[in-house]
């Protein structure tokens, strides 16, 4: 695990509104190291998301602010980062198996090629016998785990999930926290995962990054040093809920500076 | 764009919740049945109307030529049938030909204005103007500019189901889902990808939709320029049996239109059913038709 793997250096973002200049990132400053997992937790509206997208590249941090990639600058570019947005995003008009080669088809990856790359995830992601179904038919699980699969098969060297459990009952989200750490532990993702959920960001990362209110700060960079794999049952170890404890002390005290 | 439809493969991933439940094993009505739900009311309507006119005539004594029984227009339409044939595969084939010069005309129009955003501006207005000229006063100067030829047929079929076409398919790409986009965009799909993979597939049900409108209008709009002049067709056949005073060939014409227009009609699900095989099964597994 090489400490620097991915590096913000001083990542702001500025947006011009009709009624002046809106900061919503303010120089964040962090470095995640290759195969990590890193949740990033903040009130709503903190900027969460556009942090993700100067991370894959869909926005450019304002002049001084850098992404950096093993070295190497890769603010505003694409190509680096898979990304998995809250909603499913399946498109209905492709099958499961269809839809998953979606970021291969984009590359130019030939179809056989890609479908085989596809195909051999299918029985981890459970999704095993769905290839030819169409969205529709599949529960909003399997949904979720099919829009996971199109993100990791496109083999990318980040991979960032803004909120990916946030639609679902809580029962499913549970299935699929426990599910994905398995399947996280098998492969050598490098994780950021955008959530609204403390136990979900302890349960899951090794590192849970604390957002400022708008604009957005690194208010603490807290570790998780649970050993793995962790099981359910440490939801209610008193190690697992003192972190819990402190998390919830920071998200719901208005930070100095921040608007509280 | 792939179209495949073989069946969906029914074993269960173990790891995985229950999926919903397939639209095939859910009980329901057979197909005969279903069908005849959904067609039973309209042919009743049409049955009882047809014999609500047959007793008027009967009852009234109205003259033939003004107003003839259906089942006299039954008769004398089947002693004409090789008029009526001769002539309606002629229309048949001018709705066509025109249908498919509309098509190409308002996806080539469609996808121009989806990629050239300030074209959209430019030439939306000049659409919602072609829709306004009325045929009725433009039809007759197609003829005396282009004859009695195939172009004016055309043109007139052009003019009457552009529009719609167009629209349909404009909006259709328009609405294609912006956080969709956006996840096209990270993988760093090119606005072409963008066009193929998500905004053409997408705009599809609104281009039945539009397709359905259009292939009515077309057929009416053949009618219509054939009425003014040609050399066949149900349109002039209507024309010249009115000057007549066969009204009731007129009506026979009128029924085979109507056929024919009901047929095109049914088409247009036929080749949604084929290009969208997505389409029906989203509705079967209970998903209501979703935003793209």
């Amino acid at each position: 695990m090489s400490d620097d793997y991915l590096r913000l250096r001083g990542v702001s973002k500025t947006f011009g509104t009709p009624t002046g200049p809106l900061p919503v990132l303010d120089g964040i400053d962090t470095t995640i190291g290759r195969g990590e997992f890193i949740a990033v937790i903040g009130p709503s509206g903190c900027g969460k998301s556009t942090l993700f997208n100067v991370l894959t590249g869909l926005a450019a941090p304002d002049g001084g602010g850098r992404v950096e990639l093993a070295g190497a600058d890769i603010s505003g570019t694409v190509g680096h980062c898979a990304y998995m947005p809250q909603r499913d995003l399946l498109m209905p008009w492709r099958t499961i198996l269809d839809n998953t080669v979606l970021g291969l088809d984009v590359q130019g990856v030939p179809r056989t090629d890609a479908r085989r790359r596809a195909a051999a995830l299918f029985a981890q992601f459970g999704l095993d016998g769905f290839e030819n179904a169409y969205p529709a038919e599949l529960s909003g699980g399997m949904r979720q785990r099919a829009a996971l699969l199109r993100t990791v098969v496109q083999d990318k060297e980040i991979v960032a999930l803004d909120e990916p459990f946030g639609a679902l009952d809580s029962l499913t989200r549970t299935d699929l926290q426990a599910w994905l750490q398995g399947v996280w532990q098998q492969h050598d993702w490098t994780v950021l995962m955008i959530t609204h959920d403390i136990r979900e960001a302890i349960y899951l990362a090794d590192r849970v990054l604390v957002l400022s209110p708008r604009p957005a700060r690194i208010v603490r960079d807290l570790a998780v040093p649970l050993p793995r794999p962790r099981d359910l049952g440490l939801l209610t170890a008193p190690e697992f809920v003192a972190l819990e404890a402190q998390l919830l002390e920071l998200l719901h005290t208005p930070a100095p500076g921040g608007l509280g | 764009m792939t179209i495949r439809s073989e069946p969906v493969i029914h074993t269960a991933a173990s790891p995985a919740p229950d999926p919903v439940l397939r639209a095939e094993q859910r009980p329901g009505p057979s197909r005969t049945r279903r069908l005849l739900r959904t067609v039973g009311p309209a042919l009743l309507v049409v049955l009882l109307l047809l014999v609500a006119w047959q007793v008027a005539v009967q009852l009234t004594g109205v003259r033939p030529q003004i107003l003839p029984s259906p089942v006299r227009v039954v008769q004398q339409g089947w002693l004409s049938r090789d008029d009526l044939t001769r002539h309606g595969l002629s229309t048949l084939g001018v709705t066509l030909i025109g249908f498919a010069v509309s098509l190409v005309v308002s996806w080539a129009v469609a996808m121009t204005v989806d990629f050239v955003p300030w074209l959209h501006r430019a030439l939306v207005p000049l659409l919602v103007g072609s829709q306004t000229l009325p045929i009725i006063a433009i039809a007759p100067l197609m003829i005396i500019w282009f004859g009695f030829g195939l172009l004016p047929k055309v043109l007139v079929i052009v003019l009457a189901t552009f529009f719609p076409v167009a629209i349909g398919l404009i909006e259709g790409f328009a609405n294609a889902d912006r956080e969709t986009g956006r996840l096209l965009a990270s993988m760093g799909a090119s606005r072409w990808q963008q066009f193929r993979y998500l905004r053409l597939p997408g705009a599809l049900p609104r281009f039945f939709t539009a397709l359905r409108i259009g292939i009515t209008y077309a057929v009416v709009a053949a009618i219509f320029a054939e009425y003014v002049g040609a050399t066949s067709g149900l349109g002039i056949y209507m024309s010249m049996q009115k000057n007549s005073f066969r009204t009731d060939l007129v009506l026979a014409a009128v029924f085979v239109t109507a056929a024919l227009s009901i047929a095109l009609f049914l088409l247009t699900y036929v080749v949604e059913r084929l290009v969208c095989p997505w389409h029906k099964r989203s509705i079967d597994a209970g998903a209501g038709p979703r935003d793209v």
